[in-house]
């Protein structure tokens, strides 16, 4: 079996290593909480309609 | 949830946005902390409904949940289980036997995968900005697939596939290493007490994105190279899921992907010893994980 193919002939690639890294290039974290989404309440919504009512 | 240990702030490992790959962790109140938290737990129980409404198949199933299932196959051998190594154990480099029995289930496995998976795989996983605009498209919305766009959508269905397909032939278990950044206002001197006061045995922390790791802390460390302050602490994870994504013996290069939506117990941390292939030696601030996420699949089981 080749290293480097896959039986397609497709690349077996290599991850970026940017997306293992850590460390120099970070951004500041964001400082604010973290913003109330309409989706959450949105899913809170769905997940109480859908849930059986409690016996 | 992220864990709480003091009333003004909660850490959460998942929740920076950074311009590179690893994790970044996050200060948040306690208020959103408790609303992500309850957010998931919603997501979860539609996941819950979903395994147990009758009449679907298995692909309609998996089609509708929110988070990914874990299709892991048996464990080979319980020796294959790989458990979390004890604080004074030097991590070492992989074997080459590992190293090549689990290359060789990768390009089995992506031998097999439709052109779109194994295009949405690649894509991800080579590309940080493609890499960082999902995962914090995901974060913003607590992992709840269906609030994303529907190319996105189309994404991580594709690579949540993908995934699956490797653990359906994946018989071994893991520890993963991988990268975690602490808030901008720890370093070197601060690291381990900020992470020994945040991380307690038994907190448990959520991850709404996929998870990019190694198998090897001297790797993983090579990665972190650029981490001048010394805030770059590592989560090192035994979890039977995900995809080995790096090569056989010829690299030094174990790198494998987590799934997106999973969760963890906090076991403890320590500053731990690893040695590299070239001898060299080095520590580093280890948070231990343990895999705890929920399979509401158990639910449908009747269900074929």
């Amino acid at each position: 079996m080749s290293e480097t193919q896959d039986a397609q002939g497709r690349e077996v690639f290599t991850v970026h290593p940017e997306i293992l890294a850590g460390g120099a290039a970070y951004r500041p974290v964001k400082r604010e909480p973290a913003p109330q989404h309409p989706q959450q309440s949105d899913r809170g919504d769905r997940a109480a309609e859908q849930r059986p009512p409690a016996s | 949830m992220p864990r709480r240990r003091d009333p003004d702030y909660v850490v959460d490992p998942d929740r920076g946005s950074g311009s590179v790959g690893a994790k970044l962790a996050d200060i948040v109140s306690p208020e959103s902390a408790q609303s992500r938290g309850e957010a998931r737990a919603g997501l979860r129980d539609l996941d819950s409904m979903t395994e147990a409404m009758p009449g679907l198949t298995r692909q309609q199933r998996d089609r509708e949940r929110i988070s990914p299932r874990a299709t892991t196959a048996e464990l080979g051998h319980p020796r294959m289980q790989r458990s979390l190594p004890t604080a004074d154990q030097e991590r070492v480099p992989f074997s080459s036997r590992q190293k090549k029995a689990r290359s060789k289930t990768r390009i089995g496995v992506q031998g097999q995968l439709p052109a779109a998976q194994y295009q949405a795989q690649r894509a991800l996983m080579t590309n940080p900005r493609r890499w960082h605009e999902l995962n914090d498209a995901l974060s913003e919305n607590t992992g709840d697939v269906q609030a994303l766009s529907d190319a996105q959508q189309q994404v991580v269905r594709r690579v949540d596939r993908s995934i699956q397909a490797y653990e359906r032939s994946n018989d071994r278990g893991h520890v993963i290493y991988a990268n975690v950044a602490m808030p901008y206002q720890i370093n070197h001197s601060n690291l381990a007490a900020f992470v020994e006061h945040n991380f307690h045995a038994g907190d448990q922390i959520s991850f709404d994105r996929y998870t990019a790791g190694t198998h090897q802390l001297h790797e993983t460390t090579r990665y972190a190279a650029g981490d001048t302050a010394g805030r770059v602490a590592v989560f090192e994870i035994a979890t039977r899921r995900g995809v080995y994504l790096g090569h056989s013996d010829s690299q030094d290069n174990t790198a494998h992907l987590l799934p997106r939506g999973m969760e963890f117990e906090v076991v403890g941390s320590h500053e731990a010893t690893w040695r590299s292939p070239d001898g060299s030696t080095g520590t580093r601030v280890v948070i231990q994980l343990r895999d705890i996420t929920p399979e509401p699949a158990d639910q449908g089981k009747d269900h074929p």
